[in-house]
């Protein structure tokens, strides 16, 4: 009983000692990522976008966080139109007499992230999968490994707990 | 020296034919019956709409129900919660067992229909299933956007080859060898929280008659080739409730659980041996479920033009008689076959087995358990990973594209109806600003379950316990990517260029 209650004394202080290591870890990044967070000057940033059946071209777009972004979207063939998921913004570009040539979105990347755009118009069979990449970067770099770093150390305590040392 | 397994058991358990309603609807002889025929209807609706429907595989019942609606429905329901679930109300093999015992639901005693000839030994396996699943992946660019393709695909699937080869062998030769969607059913199955197993296989033993495998009155022997007494995993029974019926011992459990050994154990007691079938599987899932993601998801146009082996500028010009006309690519298909059969029979495997040879190395070459025996132990750890993998795919699929399933309700036929008022509802995505985080934290979750599946499999092998730790880490980092490259696919979390810019900048 007594050798027991020794080992789980053990265990405990072990993952105490892992979880006091791994929310520090979690909490100089954090610190770092807000001492180096600089407020840029938002650009608009313009981008001309081709779709096809069934791509974009450019299939990924990248700005940086607080950029007001204008996507001009043309057609190479037959209908299309496009929606930024996460920003629910959308544009139909339907082709016919007296419609316009190209459509335009317009909106500010307030979030950072990677979000799928997708086309809004039955265009044919491959539609529903007829997608694109906008990345938006975080303000700072460092911000931009926030997400895996605090990802990794979630993983990484998990492990430490599930392995019973 | 490598030691006599040790397996973890069970934190819960409880059988559900303690409660009566449950036991008696079990028993009833119409019981598969009554949950495989509405299914069969469905199916057979689906066939009329692949071929009837709108051509248009966003506007198709079929295309939609079955890609969209099943498979989500398979993958983030049925299989993980049920297990063989789907089996137990298959309709595929529903024409065939009929005529192999002329009779929906009775138990009859003069011969039925087929040949009933016994399946060859050397093919008691799945890489049949492994090869049929790799098949329907080659064509998936076609099945999932041609409803012509989907119905193609539901008429052999459901109707032709389960009933041809229910008449040329015996019992459900079928779902346990070819059917390409019984395959992973059955490999994931092994994690789900329900599971037929004897009370007490003691029991067994010391019973003569085996009439769960020879069959009763009271019902068929295992139309499923297994023996219940030698169960100790969910792979191979499919649900179907036919040893509950015969044992005249009431000696069978359908226990919900908690924990369970499906993934530590030999099959049978260690009867049976595993072979690479099942390890196979478990590298194609793993594999498909990044490589649909890509085709379905991605922003490179370059997979979904492979994946898309008909049609091209054709599509704006070419409708002839409802049906659309499209130009073949062979160059693509060849490309894409070579994509689909290549990553999961020889770069998966290969990638793993480096690992596995550092887990090897790590754990004392002389010491540690033979090579293969790793190899096919380890790669049972892909199960959890791969399964929450698929799970984000299909949960993405459904919330960003079920809307079109709501519209095309209202007129399944392409006949102008519009019966439940929603034929105009327009394409409506759901969740897409929470959908990420869903996804991260379903992988998250797949990534801790599997170091703790590596964890037992290592100790299972191992006597060690630091032999057992050193040997699992190489293959925890094989986890970790996985997990990572999963992650980077849908999210694009891990920005190593803005990580880079960071220490550098």
């Amino acid at each position: 009983m007594g050798r027991r209650r020794t080992k789980r004394l053990n265990n405990f202080k072990k993952r105490l000692l892992a979880t006091i290591l791994v929310l520090a870890l979690a909490t100089v990044l954090i610190k770092l990522s807000v001492a180096t967070a600089q407020v840029l000057e938002p650009k608009v940033r313009y981008f001309e976008v081709h779709a096809r059946q069934w791509a974009y071209k450019p299939s990924v777009i990248e700005v940086d966080q607080g950029d007001i972004v204008v996507i001009n979207l043309f057609t190479d063939d037959v209908s299309h139109g496009i929606y930024i998921e996460g920003y629910d913004v959308k544009a139909d570009l339907i082709l016919g007499e007296g419609m316009p040539s190209n459509v335009t979105v317009k909106f500010k990347a307030d979030r950072p992230g990677v979000f799928t755009f997708r086309c809004t118009v039955t265009c044919g069979p491959f539609h529903p999968f007829m997608t694109g990449k906008l990345i938006v970067r975080p303000a700072t770099p460092l911000n931009a490994s926030m997400g895996s770093a605090v990802i990794s150390a979630i993983v990484a305590m998990a492990i430490l707990y599930i392995w019973r040392w | 020296m490598a030691q006599k397994a040790r397996y973890p058991g069970y934190k819960y358990r409880f059988d559900l034919l303690k409660i009566p309603i449950i036991k008696r609807i079990v028993k009833s002889r119409s019981f598969q019956f009554a949950v495989i025929f509405p299914n069969f209807v469905v199916f057979i609706i689906l066939m009329v709409s692949a071929f009837i429907g709108s051509p248009v595989g966003n506007k198709n019942l079929a295309v939609l129900v079955v890609w969209i609606l099943w498979w989500a429905a398979l993958m983030i329901v049925l299989t993980p919660l049920g297990g063989r679930l789907w089996c137990m109300m298959c309709p595929m093999p529903a024409i065939g067992e009929w005529l192999q015992r002329r009779t929906f639901t009775k138990k009859k005693r003069e011969k039925g229909y087929g040949l009933a000839k016994k399946w060859p030994r050397k093919l008691d396996n799945i890489w049949l299933q492994n090869f049929s699943f790799l098949t329907v992946s080659t064509f998936i660019g076609v099945l999932t956007t041609r409803p012509w393709a989907t119905g193609i695909m539901l008429v052999l699937l459901v109707l032709v080859l389960p009933t041809i080869f229910h008449m040329v062998f015996e019992k459900r030769v079928w779902c346990r060898y070819i059917c390409p969607v019984s395959g992973f059913i059955g490999l994931y199955s092994m994690v789900a929280p329900i599971e037929l197993r004897v009370k007490d296989r003691g029991v067994c033993l010391k019973h003569i008659g085996k009439e769960c495998i020879r069959g009763s009155p009271a019902g068929y022997g295992c139309p499923w080739f297994e023996f219940p007494q030698n169960l100790n995993r969910n792979a191979y029974c499919g649900l179907c409730m036919e040893c509950v019926k015969t044992c005249p011992l009431d000696n069978i459990a359908l226990n919900i659980r908690l924990g369970g050994n499906d993934l530590y154990v030999e099959p049978w007691h260690g009867i049976k041996k595993k072979g690479l079938d099942e390890p196979f599987k478990a590298f194609i899932m793993s594999t498909l479920a990044v490589i649909y993601a890509l085709v379905f998801a991605g922003p490179d146009p370059w997979f979904k033009d492979v994946a898309n082996i008909f049609g091209g500028e054709t599509f704006s010009r070419i409708f002839v008689d409802n049906v659309l006309q499209e130009s073949f690519h062979p160059e693509r298909l060849a490309t894409f076959a070579a994509i689909v059969w290549g990553s999961t029979l020889v770069v998966m495997p290969v990638a793993f087995l480096i690992f596995v040879v550092a887990a090897k190395a790590l754990s004392g070459w002389k010491d540690s358990p033979p090579l293969k025996k790793m190899f096919i132990n380890y790669s049972y750890m892909l199960v959890p990973l791969s399964l929450t993998a698929w799970i984000a795919f299909a949960l993405y699929i459904l919330l960003i594209n079920g809307s079109y399933i709501i519209a095309v309700i209202s007129d399944p036929l392409n006949f102008g109806w519009n019966l439940f008022g929603t034929k105009d509802l327009p394409w409506t995505p759901i969740g897409t600003s929470v959908i990420p985080y869903i996804q991260a934290a379903i992988i998250i979750f797949g990534l801790i379950w599997t170091v703790n599946t590596i964890k037992n499999i290592s100790k299972a092998m191992f006597e060690s316990r630091s032999k057992a730790i050193r040997s699992a880490i190489p293959i925890v980092v094989f986890a970790i990517i996985y997990a990572i490259l999963v992650l980077n696919v849908w999210l694009g979390v891990f920005d190593v260029r803005g990580l880079l810019g960071g220490l550098i900048g």
